[in-house]
């Protein structure tokens, strides 16, 4: 309940001071106008004859038009009326002293308060009104219709039981009068509610009342009897179009029933709860645009502003034609192997698509697979490694062996080196002399061996035990990185077999062996003319499988390589008709650049050969390596390197390119036994590992 | 000077070659222009000699001719192929386990019966001349295979990671392990030695080899000698 001192309701933010109101008598002039313009007690079917009427014969305006026309007068006056409740309000709350400056307020003053018994006594009259405000809030749906009366704007039999608050509803006053008594400051608030929707939200308990004043003439037959009497009334204005449309527009806009609108304005007002948000219970919820109705009557509108009717214009009834399918460019289409030439629209089935993976959904793409179904939980394991007692003592055994072994020249890779590629030019440059200086002055001689290797001879003796008949098996397991050498190395031995006549077979388990080995015996082979004019050199090609080949060659070398490079029968021809086995060979000559390899024949191989002999010959480099199985008794013998080939040239004193680049060889290995001995030196006296290197190290 | 064959491949070595020793003045274009050349025609001519050397005698031509039996390497290979799909990856296995199984046993018999059994015959054997040798030859003879035998065991023991764990929580060996390990440590280093006088020996034989083929092949060109 509102405070009997306040001036403005506190749910509704009604004006509650009643001396504030307008007078009757000048309600009744400003109603008198409203009058003028309130629709005639006429039916809501004959909505149309009245503004014919009024419009003037000579204009013929259609009636859509006519329609908009009385549409927009009657927004208009809406607006006003809206307009001049705000203004009422602000009215109100005009001092005193403005009022005074408004004679005519001044004089109606008197008069404006209402009955005479309520005159006399304004406080009592405010207090008797509060009281009725109480009860009939106290009361909200007890008596509906009386409520509906009271808000009547035509039953002027109760106008001392009017509600205030419906009073400055039904009572706007005269906003010209407003706007010409206000100054120019209370103009811009006068103004200002016309322009704002959301202030005429707020004003809704004012406003909503006025619309619906103009309703209730026409629906209780009471209200209709009154505006009979009013119609019979000197220099009343009959109506007009205007007054029947916004009648109409008001019938459009309020309910049908007036009680049943009223009612549901006074609940809604019934309902504001102070504990709640004002505007969520007065804002009214949105109208459906369904249930409006439309300000157009479609039977007004003319004939290409009607809907279209597919059923009464059979034009319209043909179907719609279906879209066109897209399809690719000529062009495309001839790139694409879907199409493979042929126009048609693209299809998109399920297939088309990839479901899975980046491009997935991209018509024409491959499928992909689930990738989820390749991962799988992680194996988890202890954070702890068990390891027994034994594996920890030999661990820390470990790692004290290796910190003993530790680089002490880790420092020097640390050091910048700017100047290193001159020491790296300096050696080049030395190097290449040492090489080239006695292959350009032959006159150099070099220091031949007198002492042979027991390796060497052991193989010259085991080539020259040979029979003549018997064919010898070559595997060239060497690549092109160190061709050179090995070729100076294996060219006296192949040079001898050529000589004794052997006929040679020869193999590779590396892919360039054979090539390498028939490009140089090729060269070889023109000092030969004899042995070059017979079938005495067979490529057997490549040999696959690694160990296992060998192992299969070991076991059964014509089903192992049945064929030579050519793809004819290697077996059937002479002289290599005679081998069944491979021990059936009078020697096996391994060339290789890899101990490994040499171990593997060795390992694989040499258990089948029985007592054929085997040699090797091999790179230098792993010649250490390949020593243990010469002293063990498991090859014959090897040659290792242009020394070797130098030694088994002297013995069969056929002196080839080993020989004749043996002053080279050992000019550039003096010569790089010096440049290391140098380097030993000075690394010797330059360099001090730094005492702390080794803390850091060991810790 | 007839332009030939053996004249263009003359000049290709001998640009090769010159690229090749480019690395001189560090990596550059030319010396990654021929090793990768050197890549690619070497895995370009091992695919062709596989299959003209390998797949044509040993697959192709034994199924056209009616061998069944070629049909079961068909089979494995085909089963090999499918490692490449990760869906059928696990098909592949019968022939990787086959491989991988008999390489295995192959290997180790191999080493067993090739390098193990013949190696601990030929220590054995060191002293086998010393009964037919003369007098002044025994003493020779014994101190060769003391030598070697001291060597070889002693390289032994170096890769013994045997110890004891003393009061402060560190393992040593034994003294005795600790001297044959220091001897072998000798031996080791000596072999290494050994190995990086073959490596340079290799290097220059091959760096000897490839400057006569430049003098002769500027020779060549200029039509000297």
């Amino acid at each position: 309940m509102n405070d009997a001192n306040a001036k403005r309701c506190w749910y509704c933010q009604a004006d509650l001071t009643r001396q504030d109101a307008p007078a009757e008598n000048d309600s009744q002039d400003w109603l008198n106008n409203l009058r003028d313009n309130s629709p005639a007690p006429q039916g809501d079917d004959q909505p149309e004859e009245p503004a014919n009427s009024s419009e003037s014969p000579n204009e013929e305006v259609p009636a859509w038009l006519a329609r908009i026309r009385t549409r927009e007068q009657s927004e208009r006056a809406a607006s006003e009326d809206a307009l001049s409740a705000s203004s009422e309000e602000l009215s109100s709350e005009i001092p005193d002293w403005l009022n005074e400056f408004n004679p005519d307020q001044e004089k109606e003053k008197p008069d404006a308060i209402l009955p005479a018994s309520a005159s006399a006594q304004p406080e009592n009259e405010d207090d008797d009104w509060l009281k009725k405000l109480e009860s009939w809030q106290s009361e909200p749906t007890s008596s509906p219709e009386k409520t509906s009366t009271d808000v009547t704007v035509g039953s002027r039999e109760k106008p001392a039981e009017k509600n205030p608050i419906e009073d400055e509803a039904v009572t706007p006053p005269d906003s010209a009068l407003i706007k010409d008594s206000a100054p120019e400051w209370l103009q811009a608030f006068v103004q200002e509610p016309k322009s704002t929707p959301a202030a005429q939200q707020g004003n809704l308990s004012v406003q909503q009342p006025s619309t619906s004043a103009f309703l209730p003439a026409e629906r209780t037959p009471k209200n209709e009897e009154d505006s009979l009497l009013r119609d019979s009334e000197p220099g009343q204005i009959s109506p007009t179009a205007e007054s029947i449309e916004s009648s109409e527009l008001d019938t459009a806009l309020a309910p049908s029933q007036p009680g049943e609108e009223n009612e549901t304005w006074l609940s809604s007002y019934k309902k504001i709860h102070p504990d709640k948000d004002i505007k969520e219970q007065v804002i009214p919820a949105p109208v459906d645009q369904d249930q409006t109705k439309a300000p157009f009557n479609e039977n007004s509108l003319m004939d290409w502003m009607k809907p279209i009717d597919p059923v009464t214009n059979p034009s319209q009834k043909e179907p719609v034609p279906q879209l066109e399918p897209a399809a690719l460019p000529a062009w495309l289409q001839a790139l694409s192997l879907k199409h493979n030439g042929k126009a048609s629209a693209p299809s998109h089935s399920s297939s088309d698509f990839s479901d899975f993976g980046p491009l997935a959904g991209i018509e024409g793409t491959l499928p992909g697979e689930e990738l989820n179904q390749f991962y799988k939980r992680p194996q988890t394991f202890s954070g702890l490694l068990k390891t027994t007692e034994s594996q920890q003592v030999r661990s820390k055994l470990l790692k004290n062996i290796a910190d003993q072994t530790h680089w002490e020249d880790e420092n020097l890779e640390e050091k910048p080196h700017s100047h290193i590629w001159i020491f790296r030019l300096i050696v080049t440059v030395l190097m290449l002399a040492a090489v080239f200086i006695p292959l350009l002055f032959t006159q150099i001689s070099s220091i031949a061996p007198s002492l042979y290797p027991d390796e060497v001879v052991q193989t010259f003796n085991t080539v020259n035990a040979l029979s003549g008949g018997k064919p010898v098996l070559i595997a060239a397991d060497f690549d092109g990185s160190l061709f050179g050498e090995l070729n100076w190395s294996y060219q006296p031995l192949l040079a001898h077999l050529m000589e004794r006549n052997i006929p040679i077979a020869f193999l590779s388990t590396n892919s360039e062996g054979t090539t390498l080995l028939n490009q140089s015996a090729s060269t070889l082979i023109k000092q030969y003319p004899a042995y070059a004019s017979s079938d005495k050199w067979m490529n057997l090609g490549y040999l696959a499988g690694g160990s296992i080949g060998l192992q299969g060659l070991a076991q059964n070398i014509q089903t192992t390589m049945p064929l030579n490079s050519a793809l004819q029968s290697a077996w059937l021809s002479k002289p290599f008709d005679t081998v069944k086995r491979i021990s059936d060979f009078g020697a096996l000559i391994v060339i290789t650049e890899n101990a490994d390899t040499g171990k593997y024949w060795i390992e694989q191989v040499k258990p089948s050969l029985g007592t054929t002999p085997m040699l090797v010959v091999i790179s230098a480099q792993s010649a250490p390596l390949l020593q243990p199985y010469y002293a063990s008794g498991q090859i014959s013998g090897y040659l290792s390197g242009l020394n070797s080939a130098v030694a088994y040239e002297a013995l069969t004193k056929t002196p080839q390119n080993a020989t004749a680049h043996l002053s080279s060889f050992q000019i550039t290995m003096v010569l790089a036994i010096m440049l290391v001995l140098i380097g030993g030196i000075v690394s010797l006296i330059f360099y001090h590992p730094q005492p702390g290197k080794k803390k850091r190290v060991n810790s | 000077m007839t332009l030939n064959t053996e004249l263009i491949w003359t000049v290709v070595s001998f640009v090769l070659t010159l690229c090749i020793f480019s690395y001189l003045f560090g990596d550059n274009p030319l010396f990654r222009f021929a090793t990768g050349l050197l890549i690619g025609v070497s895995a370009g001519y091992f695919a062709v000699i596989i299959i003209y050397q390998v797949l044509l005698p040993r697959l192709v031509v034994p199924l056209l001719q009616g061998s069944f039996p070629a049909l079961i390497p068909l089979f494995l290979s085909g089963l090999l192929l499918t490692k490449l799909s990760p869906r059928l990856a696990k098909l592949g296995n019968l022939p990787m386990a086959y491989l991988v199984g008999v390489g295995a046993a192959i290997a180790i018999g191999g080493s067993l019966l090739g390098t193990l059994f013949t190696q601990v015959e030929g220590a054995i054997n060191i002293f086998a001349p010393v009964a037919s040798a003369g007098m002044s030859q025994k003493w020779i003879l014994i101190l060769e295979g003391g030598f070697l035998l001291l060597g070889t065991i002693a390289a032994l023991v170096y890769f013994n990671f045997g110890g004891k764990e003393d009061k402060g929580n560190s393992v040593q060996r034994s003294p005795m392990v600790r001297f044959f390990s220091a001897i072998g440590q000798l031996f080791i280093a000596i072999t290494l030695g050994a190995v990086f006088a073959g490596v340079m020996t290799s290097t220059i034989t091959a760096l000897i080899e490839r400057s006569n083929f430049l003098l002769i092949a500027i020779k060549t060109f200029f039509g000297i000698g």
